[in-house]
């Protein structure tokens, strides 16, 4: 496999809406919901890469595209060295798709029989089929529950079983979109575990993990893109996007005592954009929060005036904006 | 690709069967139209009628084949729509176009489960029909009777498969099947020889495969017609089958195609 895993160039894709019969009838339609609009990422090979964003961004409907179900209208897709634009059925071979909806499975069916369903469908040699199923079962801890109907599973455990349906496909690219919807806090930490220990580590899978979850994507993956309205609005490290938002403003003052005239002088200071203060509250000295405009000229100033008016000042450290504050403030810049 | 049609007919016949009361429900169904033979044979019993005599006169083997002819035709025209329309309720559409399996397994894999119970149902029948109602298959040129069920199948599967293409643009209300369910029931002569309907409706049934269908299946059961003496109807039913199967096909793919650029694969 090469490098870059999945290399998307322009992707943009658009939705008939079908507002009338003749929209249902035509190709025609001149009313349009846009998904996706000049979408460019690279997936690196053996990580996760989380796609990020609110609902309806088209977080979706890019993994759809990366999984042959849905046909973009522009761009192209090269995948594994692998240029797929013009052969989106070639895709199988290289992603499989998990779907976030519980609803993929067959619930009259106990976990076993749909996964042995499926290794047929996916091609495992006969002969393979019952020792595969019981492997991916192990896998995902569904071993004691292979003999239950799916419908009796909870909803981690339908997801557990739909990834081990896709472990069943062998391929080096996982497209997992919202693992953790609807799932409780213990068990989605559970699944994050078994997404990079199990998947990553051990396997060597590259994952593309769409979430609206900041913690998840935070935890698991080593890039994001961040999606907004149909675009990726910025991708890289979780660090790195954070660092986007008001880089290089935000600062923490950490003070062992705290004027109150001080504080008032700081607010009315000219370049001094946000200005919060903590008390004391369990610790032993004031925490400041400032956001400037240049901090670089500011700063100097800011600790002077405290130190002038009587303030001890402690430590003074950049912050780094939360993944959740960046995404947000990406979504107000556009 | 056995393999594929295998493990979806054991998908079918898994769900069926974990629905005992609908199972139960459908064995119990199935006697429904036996029982309506039976008092038909008593109300027909040694009557000729006279506008069946090319079928050997005897009203009860006319209704039966009829019977059983439309009801294995219907079953190949609706399985593939009822197959897909209950994957994309269900949620499973996708997941099994993103599986190795093409579409056209899929598709044949939704079609098995129905396919045997309609065989079965029919054979029933028949044996019933042999056995009780006295009913007389000796003269029978089983040749002929395999033509016309072969092609009968090639037929209609054909029609099957345009059908299903509706179902995957529009989801409910198929035109196609209830245009040819209708049709099919009104002048391919299931209850009445075609010969009874006015010239305009006799001109329409010959543009419907079970006509053919009904008209060999009949002769060659009850009569003993040789494929060569059907060779109009069988003939007939070979065009169907060659245009039919590939218009399918392609209707099939069209609406794939459609659905994968509208987005519209998850939706139902």
């Amino acid at each position: 496999m090469s490098e870059i895993a999945i290399s998307v160039r322009d992707l943009a894709k658009r939705f008939p809406q079908s507002t009338s019969f003749r929209g249902v009838l035509t190709f025609w339609n001149n009313h349009y919901t846009t998904a996706l609009d000049g979408v460019e990422i690279d997936v690196p090979a053996g990580g996760i890469f989380g796609m990020l964003g609110a609902n309806g961004v088209g977080k979706t409907t890019l993994l759809k595209i990366l999984a042959g179900l849905v046909v973009a209208d522009r761009g192209t897709l090269t995948v594994a060295g692998h240029n797929l634009t013009q052969s989106p059925q070639r895709l199988k071979g290289f992603v499989t798709y998990v779907p976030g909806e519980e609803r993929s499975m067959y619930w009259r069916l106990t976990g076993v029989e749909n996964l042995q369903l499926f290794a047929v469908l996916y091609e495992v040699p006969r002969q393979q089929v019952t020792r595969r199923v019981a492997e991916v079962l192990e896998v995902v801890g569904l071993s004691e529950a292979a003999g239950r109907r799916v419908a009796t599973y909870s909803t981690g455990m339908k997801q557990r079983l739909s990834i081990a349906r896709g472990l069943l496909s062998d391929t080096e690219i996982m497209l997992l979109d919202e693992p953790t919807r609807g799932l409780d806090p213990v068990s989605a930490r559970q699944l994050w575990a078994f997404i990079q220990d199990e998947l990553v580590e051990r396997r060597g899978r590259t994952i593309v993990l769409a979430t609206h979850n900041m913690e998840e994507a935070a935890t698991l993956c080593g890039q994001v893109a961040i999606m907004h309205r149909g675009r990726v609005r910025a991708c890289g490290s979780v660090a790195s996007i954070a660092s986007l938002v008001n880089a290089d403003k935000h600062y923490r003052i950490e003070l062992a005592t705290l004027d109150s005239l001080a504080m008032q002088e700081l607010s009315q200071m000219t370049g001094v954009l946000s200005l919060e203060c903590s008390p004391p509250n369990g610790h032993a000295h004031y925490s400041l929060e400032l956001t400037l405009e240049h901090p670089e000229v500011l700063i100097p100033q800011v600790v002077r005036k405290l130190a002038m008016s009587g303030g001890q000042v402690l430590e003074v450290k950049k912050v780094e904006a939360s993944l959740s504050e960046a995404i947000e403030a990406l979504g107000k810049e556009g | 690709m056995i393999q594929k049609l295998a493990v979806l007919f054991w998908r079918d016949w898994l769900n069926a069967r974990s629905y005992r009361m609908a199972f139960l429900l459908q064995i119990l169904g199935s006697a429904v139209p036996l029982i309506v033979l039976v008092f038909m044979a008593r109300l027909f019993s040694g009557a000729n009628v006279q506008g069946i005599s090319r079928y050997g006169g005897d009203y009860v083997a006319f209704f039966m084949l009829g019977g059983v002819v439309a009801t294995y035709s219907l079953t190949a025209l609706s399985a593939f729509s009822t197959g897909l329309r209950q994957s994309q309720t269900t949620g499973t559409l996708e997941v099994l176009l993103l599986t190795r399996a093409n579409l056209f397994t899929i598709m044949f894999g939704w079609a098995l489960y129905p396919f045997t119970r309609a065989t079965i149902q029919m054979l029933l029948h028949l044996v019933v029909g042999f056995l009780v109602l006295g009913l007389q298959f000796g003269n029978a040129d089983l040749l002929a009777v395999f033509a016309s069920f072969i092609l009968t199948i090639g037929a209609m599967v054909g029609l099957g498969l345009i059908a299903a293409s509706f179902t995957l643009v529009f989801k409910q209300g198929d035109p196609f099947t209830a245009a040819i369910t209708t049709a099919s029931v009104l002048v391919s002569g299931v209850f009445y020889p075609v010969d009874v309907l006015p010239t305009w409706l006799q001109g329409i049934s010959v543009l419907i495969p079970q006509t053919h269908s009904m008209e060999s299946m009949r002769l060659a059961l009850l009569q003993g017609y040789s494929v060569t003496d059907l060779a109009a109807s069988l003939g007939a039913l070979v065009i169907f089958t060659a245009v039919l199967i590939p218009t399918g096909l392609f209707s099939l793919q069209v609406a794939l195609n459609r659905a994968r650029v509208v987005g519209s694969l998850a939706h139902y």
